[in-house]
């Protein structure tokens, strides 16, 4: 028996013959969202191009008693941009929790938010993320679900969760013809990726991912710290010479420690967020790549590095005001790499900023709003202002646009210059039942 | 001698007259200030627990209708009140969880900040909220977060203006005057009702001093022994919109978990 099939075993073992006495919840939506590419000051090619285009439906269903719950979130769409693959159906939760006083236990498909930050992932390492659409409209849409146990205790004022991973879940990455964003991770003129060109970890017990949280909630703070040992979600790539350029890669492991914090001051919350990642496995850049196995061939060996293991840092703070009805949020992250950095693509510190300013207006039936992410070592940016109508307590109609800016400097343009092209306006349209 | 007898029979009546003055001026002295019957107010039982659903209904100008409904729970810890409202309706904020812990004023009539967080499904994450954005609209109603919750009484001075009969009930109508002039209705006129110290009426004043809101409470009845307010129409005069708040399923004083009230139960989803 396959380890996928004895969890699922024990899935349906704990679900079945507890539906019995239950109360039940149902909620769904359909929606549908278009993306059409504007000009960006530089290149006009994609003015008037779809870029994004799909329509779907999700439902939610939950049973619950007074000591269990169980809950079925699934979607269906279909993304009428690529060129295969189009409909997808995702089953993003499915769990059964059953719990006492203090204490409870999750088993099945869930969805977890880790850390304060907003939009940035600093310990928020827990679930994978699907990364095959830029323009999810927010940082939740884009989580995948784990394939976890959790347990937790919990007392008034303080949590501790524990999760066990038997089976990994990497991030959806944007291999799928005719999407916008594959060009962007992998370069022309390679040989056909998709996601059996990267090296999973087998299904084995040994390559469990573990990890742990414990949050106070004091009445000066809430303070978290985390623990992760497990997979790093993206593959480290390696770029091979031959006929083509190949691109394969392995999944290699990763921990983290980290702390988050938000503490309220006035009518102010200041939130702090850190994480270390020792010897974390980093991807040597194309270029260093290709020399090593020039080298390599000159020198008789088969093989070259492809990947380093350095410390990596990151740091956030962030505060949140809302006065009068407005949100304003301002975070400034910094990722920092300690260790010889000359064979890996980034630089050894990176600055990062984002800003968020929203409002509801007209009893909260209109929402407008600014968010924008500035990375300041080149000071290229995505600028994202929307507006969201309740046409009715069901209908939601969404205008928006995504600007992608290159930095001024002409020899290093920035993170966002990669994306201009992408540069869009979009509509979206929810239907909630 | 008769000239003796008068002067006694004065002197008697005005001692008569004397005493009726100052007895007066005693009574008086011993009626309620508006302080005190704002005090009585915030100390009527509302029970160590309490449960149930409001609904609220949202008219604009033009007499289209939305619809809201949450569920609330609440338990008195002495001197700490935890509140957790789980919203049921619309269906896309359906599953969003507020918990709030309200703090009695100190002895020194110092006032603490509540600590609020707010669990939104969608993001699966519990965030920490400043507990100051009080005055926003609760869910795009004309009620505020903090007509939802408790106000302390030392955040205003209280004035007896009058007695007088709203709907048939006799009411003390008193003048309530925030210490904060910033605060979005620094003014207020509340009517509360001589036989439970409920609201009956209310007028809420914005900082230009114009009327503002209109608060009718009816059906107002004892449950479980508890005066209860089972229905609120509130209407902003100046908008020309409305919100009626009825309340149904309503318990007091049952068997509330502790572990209801915090934010593991938030996300867990068992604070419903």
């Amino acid at each position: 028996m396959t380890m996928r099939n004895a969890f699922s075993l024990l899935f349906f073992a704990l679900v079945s013959g507890t539906c019995l006495a239950a109360e039940f919840d149902f909620k769904g939506k359909l929606f549908t969202q278009a993306g059409i590419g504007i000009p960006n000051g530089h290149n006009s090619s994609n003015q008037g191009d779809l870029l994004l285009g799909n329509l779907g439906a999700e439902a939610e269903i939950s049973a619950y008693s007074d000591c269990w719950t169980f809950f079925t979130d699934t979607s269906l769409s279909y993304d009428y941009i690529v060129k295969e693959d189009n409909l997808t159906l995702r089953l993003k939760e499915l769990w059964f929790d059953y719990g006492g006083k203090g204490w409870s236990l999750r088993v099945g498909r869930q969805l977890t938010a880790w850390g304060a930050a907003d939009g940035i992932q600093v310990a928020d390492v827990l679930c994978p993320q699907d990364q095959s659409s830029i323009w999810s409209s927010d940082y939740s849409e884009s989580r995948l679900g784990i394939d976890a146990a959790r347990f937790t205790i919990s007392g008034e004022s303080l949590a501790a969760d524990f999760y066990w991973i038997p089976l990994f879940t990497p991030n959806e990455l944007p291999l799928k013809e005719g999407n916008p964003l594959k060009k962007i991770l992998i370069p022309a003129g390679v040989a056909k990726v998709t996601e059996d060109s990267f090296e999973k970890p087998d299904v084995a017990l040994e390559n469990g991912e573990y990890a742990v949280r414990i949050k106070a909630f004091l009445p000066f703070a809430d303070i978290s710290l985390y623990g992760f040992y497990g997979w790093e979600d993206n593959p480290v790539m390696k770029y091979s010479i031959g006929q083509n350029i190949t691109v394969t890669g392995t999944y290699e492991r990763m921990a983290m420690i980290g702390m988050d914090s938000s503490i309220p001051i006035g009518t102010v919350m200041l939130r702090l967020e850190g994480a270390v990642f020792p010897a974390r496995a980093m991807t040597v850049s194309a270029e260093e790549q290709l020399k090593s196995q020039i080298m390599a061939l000159r020198t008789g060996k088969k093989d070259f590095d492809y990947f380093i293991r350095r410390t990596q840092t990151l740091g956030l703070i962030g505060l949140d005001f809302m006065p009068s009805g407005w949100t304003i949020t301002a975070q400034y992250c910094i990722d920092a790499v300690i260790g010889d950095i000359k064979m890996l693509d980034r630089e050894r510190f990176v600055h990062t900023a984002t800003f968020s300013v929203s409002k509801s207006i007209f009893r909260e039936t209109l929402e407008l709003s600014l968010t924008g992410i500035v990375e300041m070592n080149h000071w290229s940016s995505m600028i994202n202002p929307s507006a969201t109508y309740s046409v009715t307590d069901q209908l939601k109609v969404s205008l928006g646009a995504n600007f992608f800016m290159r930095g001024p400097d002409s020899e290093n343009k920035g993170t966002y210059a990669a994306y201009e092209d992408l540069s869009c306006v979009t509509v979206k349209a929810t239907f909630s039942f | 001698m008769k000239k003796t007898e008068s002067t006694l029979r004065f002197s008697r009546l005005a001692m008569l007259a004397f005493t009726v003055v100052m007895g007066t001026g005693i009574a008086f002295a011993q009626e309620l200030t508006g302080y005190d019957i704002a005090k009585r107010a915030d100390e009527v039982d509302k029970g160590d627990t309490s449960s149930y659903t409001a609904t609220m209904t949202l008219t604009d100008k033009k007499g289209a209708k939305r619809v809201r409904e949450v569920t609330m729970r609440s338990k008195d810890y002495g001197d700490t009140t935890k509140t957790v409202i789980v919203f049921t309706t619309p269906k896309d904020v359906a599953g969003v969880s507020y918990l709030m812990f309200e703090y009695d004023d100190a002895p020194d009539g110092t006032s603490k900040d509540s600590d609020n967080w707010l669990y939104m499904p969608a993001m699966k994450k519990t965030r920490r909220i400043s507990g100051s954005s009080k005055g926003d609209d609760f869910m795009g109603t004309d009620f505020t977060y903090e007509d939802m919750g408790d106000r302390g009484l030392s955040k205003d001075t209280f004035t007896l203006l009058e007695e007088e009969n709203v709907a048939g009930v006799d009411c003390w109508k008193v003048e309530c005057v925030a210490k904060d002039k910033t605060e979005k209705n620094p003014r207020r006129i509340v009517w509360y009702r001589k036989d439970s110290y409920l609201v009956q009426k209310a007028e809420f004043y914005d900082r230009q001093n114009n009327l503002q809101r209109v608060l009718e409470c009816s059906d107002i009845k004892k449950i479980d022994g508890i005066w209860t307010t089972g229905k609120m129409y509130i209407k902003n005069v100046i908008t020309n919109h409305s919100t009626v708040l009825e309340m149904k399923d309503i318990m007091y004083n049952i068997p509330l978990k502790d572990n209801i009230f915090t934010v593991a139960a938030l996300e867990r989803g068992t604070s419903r």
